[in-house]
């Protein structure tokens, strides 16, 4: 009977470590490996996430303080140039003043370029100065460019130069 | 009609041994498996984690692409304005400049400003009041500088000054 007994306990202890190493082995340690490379490649994704998230803040940022530093440039590419409006505008510093549209050319892929050419009379060279400084400030991006003709006429001076409006590709302009 | 005096005990199919035996392989089985089932639902909450993760990288690479596109747009618009601004205040200067340059004794009567030229008609009370006081800065500042006269009935000279500019590559 006793012989038995320790034959039982024998086959019985023989068949649990069998069976536990079987789980151990077959489903335990690959599954801990896996869970082992979840974490790692876990780790990595995050820190990357971490990384470009960070990044994106800052750009987020970037792009805030450069929207606010440019808003006056972003404002004057974003508004349809309106001669009724400039020549309001010009009216400040000229006397018959006439815009005459000459052509339209693309400008650096993302721009127009509307140019015209001004006729125009002033009474002394310093207010086409404040004219042109006046330009900087204007609601559109004007540039004034050659050719100029400044033609002495009585008290007046006929001044005819070329006026360039830069607008983003699809805006407009509005002429009377 | 019994054969022996003692009674026939009731055996058990399996002994009390063998089913603590089995009751404790089968304990322990389980709870491996439990283990082994919770590191699997780890490991899918993990991977699930990483794939979240995964997909809030690739949205955020999109927005700072998009982003990034944005600035590079900004700065060339910042970039085009300050030119013009520039190139406005430049000619402001310019013109200052060359009015600046024309002493009291001499009259203009026009001027013409391109690029790379500068045409002035004009009246002078001689010829070297010109060549000295307006003629030789602007032989200083152009490469090409020639001036035409004509004597007036008043006794003053009328003048077509042609200044130009020429580049190297305009030489070649």
């Amino acid at each position: 009977m006793k012989n038995l007994n320790i034959l039982k306990l024998l086959i019985f202890l023989f068949i649990f470590i069998i069976t536990v190493f079987f789980i151990i082995f077959i489903f335990l340690v690959p599954d801990i490996k896996r869970l082992k490379i979840a974490k790692i490649n876990h780790d990595k994704t995050y820190n990357n996430y971490i990384y470009i998230d960070n990044n994106l803040k800052l750009k987020i940022k970037e792009l805030k303080n450069l929207k606010y530093k440019n808003l006056k440039i972003t404002r004057a590419f974003d508004s349809n140039f309106n001669e009724p409006d400039f020549m309001k505008f010009s009216k400040n510093f000229f006397h018959d003043a006439n815009l005459i549209k000459e052509k339209k050319k693309n400008y650096k892929q993302d721009f127009t370029e509307y140019y015209f050419k001004t006729v125009s009379k002033i009474s002394n060279p310093a207010i086409f100065y404040k004219f042109l400084n006046a330009l900087n400030h204007y609601d559109n991006i004007i540039q004034a460019d050659f050719p100029i003709e400044m033609k002495a006429v009585g008290d007046d001076i006929n001044t005819t130069f070329r006026l360039k409006v830069y607008t983003l590709k699809d805006k407009k302009i509005k002429m009377k | 009609m019994k054969y022996s005096f003692t009674k026939p005990k009731e055996k058990e199919l399996i002994d009390a041994v063998t089913k603590m035996w089995i009751g404790f392989i089968v304990f322990v089985v389980l709870f491996l498996l439990a283990f082994d089932f919770l590191i699997k639902f780890k490991i899918h909450s993990i991977d699930s984690s990483a794939n979240e993760f995964a997909q809030k990288t690739e949205v955020a690479k999109k927005q700072i692409k998009k982003l990034q596109k944005n600035l590079i747009f900004l700065n060339k618009q910042r970039s085009v304005a300050e030119n013009i601004f520039a190139s406005n205040t430049i000619l402001k200067d310019s013109i200052k400049n060359l009015f600046d340059l024309v002493p009291n004794q001499i009259t203009l009567k026009k001027v013409i400003m391109k690029k790379k030229s500068l045409t002035i008609y004009g009246v002078t009370p001689s010829k070297d009041t010109f060549n000295f006081l307006l003629g030789s800065p602007l032989k200083s500042i152009f490469q090409s500088s020639n001036t035409i006269f004509y004597l007036d009935s008043d006794g003053w000279y009328r003048f077509v000054s042609i200044n130009k500019i020429i580049n190297d590559e305009d030489k070649l």
